[in-house]
């Protein structure tokens, strides 16, 4: 397990990452969401032990990261923003002097080589100078250096940054997979990308978190009770004053044609009172339902302080 | 530290794959060559003036007269060289962040510097040695004194230490290749010139820049006076300047 306990990083006088705390569980998908400039990368670095927080501490299975550095830098494997590569050496050059520094020599080397460059999709790049690989494959690459020493935690800085759609999926699926067996902490700005891969998320602003949840419960956190969409046939009988004025209903108006949404405070009751005026208005109701959030909307709310 | 040896052999490979390497040596062999041919003219057109006088000339052989003034060339031309070969240390890694992958991989930041300096001083080793054909061909037509070639060889191997370690440290305090070259120059300049060229206001002065000078450390080494003095300074030099170069590096990490 990961715990980021208060952490502080000041460059300058500026904090970049203020008070953060999280933890991560053993064996799951963390997506780590944040905007532009939001301390993503500071606070990543900091897990690495790239660099020390200003305060505060991070430990990984109870052992903090810069009292046993060389301990905590054997079990993760990082893979920075800007896959660091050497551009006049090729890919195997590469991966075979990153698994020589973290003590595999000779025929381990070579497995491990293998192993991870038919993981990633880049045998057939590996004697080419990574100067001359494209953006997507430099990335692969990058998260084969991640991958040699085959780490029980991977971190990862939006790794599918500047990649096409195709490259995009399939790093996705390689994620998920590579999830099964391993702590992952998957950093993004791209809300969709982590949705499908990540159980829980923690979403951090200028510094600061904001959430940490799964996505259900934020969802439901943020959308569910406050507010219902109504489907109806006959859009044209709505009377939305009337449904205004019922006791528990703060707002309704209409979304598009026959789609209604109505903010409540309450509960059941409010639904039942809900649903029978609009059957009594005959607007041919068809269908009513909670709005669950999409992670944007939770996340423009977390963001934006709503 | 056992990841030093790969760490060595990667340092060497980007060495091997840039052209600046290549570029250093032939400049050197260049010009070390020409200051041979000059020499050895030189030389033998004294040699041909002292056989008429009947005296005897104390000091008059070759290896004074030719490898002394060579080993000085070598080192002086080093000053210029050095930084030039040392300027990518740490400041491309930096700049092409994969300074990121080695501070987070199981590595020391001393076992960075030591893979760093000791890759750089192998290249210097090599270029130096590659001279050895100076004195072997002054053996074929003289005859050498190997001691003083030995004890020159190893003033322009401690030298080169000294010089490494301070073009080590300047690659620390940027990612900017040109301004790491541009701050090693300066320093070796001073640390060449301080004491001869460069005195001080009174003798006391003159006297302790002296003291400091590379060069005046050299000057023993290279005339063949092995003195343990110069090597104790040069050897303390180099670990100094390391040292620096880690408390850069670590304090690096603290901003
Ligand atoms: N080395 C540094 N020196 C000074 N300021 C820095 C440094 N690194 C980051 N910052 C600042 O800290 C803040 C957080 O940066 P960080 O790189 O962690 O953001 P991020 O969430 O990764 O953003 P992005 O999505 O753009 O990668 C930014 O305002 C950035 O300018
Ligand atoms: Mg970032």
């Amino acid at each position: 397990m990961i715990s980021v306990n208060n952490v502080t990083k000041y460059f300058g006088d500026r904090a970049a990452v203020n008070d953060v705390s999280f933890t991560v569980n053993k064996g799951e998908i963390l997506g780590f969401l944040g905007p532009n400039g939001a301390g993503k990368t500071t606070t990543l670095r900091i897990m690495t032990g790239f660099f020390p927080p200003s305060q505060g501490t991070v430990t990984i299975d109870g052992q903090d990261v810069f009292e046993h550095p060389y301990e905590i830098k054997k079990k993760i494997g990082y893979m920075p923003e800007h896959p660091p590569l050497y551009y006049d050496m090729s890919a195997r050059e590469c991966l075979s002097f990153v698994a020589e520094i973290h003590g595999l020599r000779g025929s381990a080397a070579g497995s491990a080589i293998r192993r991870v460059s038919e993981l990633c999709g880049i045998t057939h790049m590996l004697d080419r100078l990574t100067g001359n690989l494209s953006k997507g494959y430099r990335q692969r690459v990058g998260l084969a250096h991640a991958l040699i020493h085959d780490p029980a935690i991977l971190i990862l800085d939006e790794p599918t940054s500047g990649l096409d759609p195709m490259q995009i999926i399939e790093i996705r699926e390689l994620i998920k997979n590579l999830g099964r067996e391993r702590t992952v902490i998957l950093s993004s700005h791209i809300l969709f990308e982590v949705t499908n891969v990540c159980k829980r998320v923690a979403i951090i602003n200028n510094g600061r978190i904001v959430a940490v949840d799964t996505i259900e419960k934020l969802s439901d956190k943020f959308g569910k009770g406050k507010q219902i969409v109504l489907t109806v046939t006959r859009p044209e009988r709505m009377d939305l004053k009337k449904l205004s004025s019922i006791d528990g209903v703060i707002d309704a108006v209409q979304d598009n044609g026959g789609r209604f949404t109505v903010s409540i405070s309450g509960g059941d009751n409010v639904l039942e009172r809900i649903s029978s005026e609009v059957v009594s208005m005959q607007a041919g109701l068809i269908e009513m339902k909670h709005a669950a959030m999409t992670l944007e909307e939770i996340f423009l709310k977390t963001v934006s302080g709503g | 530290m056992n990841n030093l040896l790969p760490f060595i052999k990667k340092e060497l490979k980007a060495y091997f794959y840039s052209p600046i390497a290549y570029i250093v040596a032939g400049v050197f062999l260049g010009l070390v060559g020409y200051f041979f041919y000059s020499s050895m003219q030189g030389f033998s057109m004294q040699a041909v003036q002292f056989s008429a006088s009947t005296s005897e000339i104390t000091g008059f052989n070759p290896t004074n007269v030719i490898m002394k003034g060579l080993f000085r060339s070598m080192g002086t031309v080093f000053v210029l060289l050095t930084p030039l070969i040392t300027m990518r240390l740490i400041a491309e890694e930096k700049r092409a962040r994969t300074m990121e992958l080695l501070m987070t991989s199981p590595l020391s930041i001393m076992t960075i510097i030591a893979g760093k300096f000791i890759a750089a001083l192998i290249i210097y080793s090599i270029i130096i040695m590659s001279t050895i054909y100076i004195p072997l061909t002054i053996e074929y037509f003289s005859t050498v004194s190997w001691t003083h070639v030995f004890t020159g060889y190893l003033g322009l191997l401690l030298i080169g230490m000294a010089m490494i370690s301070v073009g080590v440290l300047c690659s620390a305090v940027t990612d900017k290749q040109v301004i790491a070259a541009v701050l090693t120059i300066g320093i070796l300049v001073l640390f060449w010139f301080i004491g001869g060229g460069i005195g001080g206001h009174t003798e006391n002065i003159t006297n302790i820049m002296r003291e400091l000078s590379l060069f005046s450390h050299f000057e023993n080494l290279y005339s063949g006076l092995l003195d343990t003095r110069d090597i104790v300074y040069l050897l303390s030099f180099a670990v100094v300047a390391l040292f620096l170069s880690h408390r850069v590096l670590e304090s690096g990490r603290w901003k």
